[in-house]
């Protein structure tokens, strides 16, 4: 099969063109990007942590373009992935700030305060403002943190090698259909509650307790195929996570109920027993420990292992104030050989000017903001976005792991005492500089992809300054119809505290926020939890602080499928290689956590046809 | 001292510090009244973390080192007669030679130059390094650009790109050579 697609690319490439900025290619990466787009942000809510989509990309960019159009080139290849991945990470940005207004306004009703009032048209605004200056800003490094300081960009680097994989490519397509048959079919039967049974199954969450193991030990897995094919990819990197969740609920749980620091309780063996609701309703035991111990805890840790990463990035800060002092000496360097291949200085200044007019817009659009606040919030903002993505584009390509997190705490924060307490008016912001954030680092690390294959910068450039302003829209309806439509646990809405889809990310926002507004907040637990994160930060394994974090706040169920992936991944590594991980796991593992997300969103869908039909 | 030893101090410290903080405070409290086993544990944890980081750097200090055996001059000037060869033979390859003789390049001379192009940025200030090593990275792109060309099958790109990428090399070693 191989030497057919190879006989006849060869033929082609002997009369044609050599394939770069295609129409094929462009059409394929936006509805490729779609596609990542809502399946990522899906996963976000759940997970909270977003998965990159080129390496999805590039490998059905190679199956459609190659094996079906017969013609396919990997510089090609590299455009549609370019684009893909540009329209998927905009939704990251989203999906990490814009849930927390939602669910604020749910908490602050149920308290029976004053709702939060936003509308979402200055958002999306903010959101597609932030994409374009993610871009454009970042556009004058490339030859200074990718020709000079080499940065290693590690994920680029990845995609290059699939890129270049040639001839495994169809079997990897056909191995990540596979996956995403399953991952649909699985969500299919757990979302329709056939295997339901009380007390052992409901919700997709299985009581593991086998008959003995008592509440304290959250004895709950979640039987979600993302989850496993999270840990999947991960593998070793990955078991931080895990281990943060044995850590919250096999030695912390225990020891609080045991030394007597949790209330008096009738029994702890409700999930043992297999009573009727121990699932849905959790027990008195877990509802303490998890409510008033462990996440909020895991809320300190994270915000502290999320600040921890900013100031540990000071290397790549004032690398990256280096490369700034530098890029305009830079700039004429290498003659006329090198300056065709960049986008004209022209188009960056226009769009510069486009985006900081509409950030502009959308501060004067929002309930509150008087004309020189919003002029304030749009200097101080495009300043800040700048710096923000300067350095998660250089943390990026150090070492692969972003401050996102850290970034957005900061922005919302920062933006909350510009603008007296405004939250609506600092989470346009927030918005934008999340959006700006992963554009510019996404940007960077295709662009080290474009670099190791051969591509022009210049085609790829103009590639995602096209699209660019897709993704935040279309993660923004994601969020809408999930919360009105997606699946509800015990909070208002469809994603947040007690549903499926937790939205940790947004939810450690949530906190922030009404910790400034109300001030009625666990101090000691953020405060001591934030030592903690900050230590793990510190220590010379990226992004420890946040990971510990992330696995303290969400339920164990999650931690646990999770973890159990990571084993797995280990197990078969060690057992058929590393060559079995990259050709056979990682594209099932892409094809399981897609199916899902895409059989997640339709499910959502379907209900919101429901509910208007009926 | 040993990673996991400093890995191990760390753990306590960090699991203890967590215990310690859990604990919720009483009524009318902020704090737990576990505090002092929190700093206890923060304080193991900090140890650990301290020893953690020296053993990791010693480690990269060791790694760094052996790579400073090559002269980034004398790489460039040796890749002048592979590169010559090729474009006179270029014409005649079939794609799997091209994208090997273009490997042999890439491993034995661009890649190890790109490990200790600092030593240009040290010698020759950072204007003048950076105008040279930004055309050393024009001919690399351009020489990955060739090797995917031909491993597509597009023989023509590939030959045509080829002396954009032998230019630059050698457009690079007169930068060098020449005096400021």
């Amino acid at each position: 099969m191989s030497g057919d697609i190879k006989a006849r690319a060869v033929a082609s490439a002997m009369t044609e063109k050599y394939r770069e900025l295609t129409p094929a290619a462009m059409i394929l990466g936006v509805l490729q990007g779609i596609v990542l787009n809502l399946a990522f942000v899906y996963a976000a809510l759940k997970l909270g942590f977003s998965i990159g989509g080129s390496t999805v990309a590039a490998i059905m960019g190679y199956a459609l373009l190659r094996g079906v159009m017969g013609k396919g080139t990997m510089i090609e290849n590299n455009i549609n992935q370019t684009i893909a991945s540009g329209i998927n990470t905009a939704g990251t940005g989203v999906v990490f700030t814009l849930p927390a207004l939602f669910m604020l306004d749910a908490k602050w009703k149920a308290d029976g305060l004053p709702g939060l009032e936003f509308s979402m048209g200055p958002l999306l605004i903010g959101g597609v403002a932030g994409a374009v200056l993610g871009v454009v800003l970042i556009i004058p490094l490339r030859k200074q943190m990718i020709d000079l300081d080499r940065l290693r960009f590690p994920s680029g680097v990845a995609v290059a090698t699939i890129i270049r994989s040639g001839s495994t490519g169809i079997e990897k397509a056909k191995l990540l259909g596979i996956g995403f048959a399953l991952g649909a079919g699985w969500k299919l039967l757990m979302a329709t509650g056939i295997l339901d049974a009380p007390g052992v199954l409901y919700h997709e969450e299985l009581n593991v307790s086998f008959g003995f193991i008592p509440d304290y030990f959250s004895p709950v897995l979640y039987l979600s195929l993302m989850n496993l094919a999270a840990g999947l990819l991960a593998g070793r990197g990955g078991l931080p996570f895990f281990v943060g969740g044995l850590l919250a609920w096999w030695v912390l749980s225990p020891a609080a109920y045991f030394l007597g620091w949790t209330p008096p309780v009738e029994t702890t063996t409700a999930l043992a027993q297999f009573a009727d609701g121990s699932i849905s309703k959790g027990t008195p035991v877990f509802g303490f420990t998890y409510g008033k111990m462990i996440r909020p805890l895991g809320i300190g840790a994270l915000i502290g292992g999320a600040l921890m990463g900013v100031v540990m990035s000071f290397p790549a800060i004032k690398s990256a104030l280096r490369s700034l002092a530098t890029a305009a000496k830079t700039a004429a360097s290498g003659g006329s050989k090198v300056g065709s291949d960049e986008m004209p200085l022209s188009v960056l200044i226009a769009g510069t000017i486009g985006a900081v007019a509409l950030f502009f817009v959308a501060s004067i659009m929002t309930d509150g903001v008087s004309l020189g606040q919003a002029i304030l919030s749009s200097i101080v903002g495009v300043i800040w976005l700048f710096l923000a993505g300067l350095i998660v584009a250089q943390a990026t390509g150090m070492t692969d792991i972003s401050p996102m997190s850290g970034m957005a705490l900061i922005s919302v924060t920062l933006m909350m005492f510009l603008l007296n307490n405004n939250v609506a008016a600092a989470m346009v912001v927030g918005v934008a500089v999340c959006v700006a954030i992963g554009q510019g680092a996404d940007m960077m690390q295709d662009l080290k992809t474009g670099y190791m294959i051969g591509g022009r910068p210049v085609k790829q450039q103009i590639a995602q300054f096209c699209v660019t302003w897709m993704g935040a829209l279309l993660a923004a309806g994601a969020i809408y119809l999930l919360w009105h439509y997606g699946p509800k646990g015990t909070g208002a809405g469809g994603f947040g505290e007690g549903s499926p889809l937790p939205a940790p990310q947004a939810g450690v926002l949530m906190g922030i926020i009404d910790a400034v507004k109300s001030g009625n907040v666990p101090i000691d637990k953020y405060a001591l939890g934030g030592i903690v994160g900050a230590l793990l930060g510190a220590a010379p394994m990226a992004g420890l602080g946040v990971l510990i974090g992330l696995a303290m706040y969400l339920p164990f169920s999650i931690t646990f499928g999770y973890g159990l992936g990571c084993l797995a991944s280990m197990w078969m590594t060690k057992k058929f290689g590393g060559e079995f991980y990259q050709h056979k796991l990682v594209p099932v593992a892409a094809g399981l956590i897609v199916g899902e997300a895409i059989m997640g969103i339709f499910h959502a869908g379907f209900e919101m046809a429901k509910a208007m039909g009926g | 001292m040993n990673q996991t030893v400093a890995f191990g101090i760390f753990s306590v410290g960090i699991i203890i510090s967590i215990l310690g903080g859990a604990k919720v405070p009483e009524e009318g409290a902020t704090w737990p009244t576990t505090l002092g086993l929190f700093g206890v544990g923060a304080f193991i944890a900090v140890v650990g973390l301290v020893m953690w980081r020296k053993v990791v750097a010693d480690a990269n200090a060791n790694d760094a080192a052996a790579e400073e055996n090559q002269d980034p001059a004398v790489l460039l000037a040796n890749m002048a007669e592979p590169l010559d060869k090729l474009s006179q033979e270029i014409g005649d390859l079939d794609a799997d030679t091209l994208t090997q003789r273009i490997d042999e390049i890439l491993d034995t001379y661009v890649l190890p130059f790109a490990e200790v192009r600092q030593r240009i940025i040290n010698k020759l200030g950072m204007e003048r390094g950076a105008e040279i090593l930004v055309v050393v990275a024009y001919g690399e792109r351009m020489l990955n650009r060739v090797w995917s060309a031909a491993a597509d099958g597009h023989l023509p790109e590939a030959t045509s790109c080829f002396p954009e990428a032998h230019e630059a090399f050698t457009e690079a070693q007169k930068l060098l050579q020449s005096p400021s």
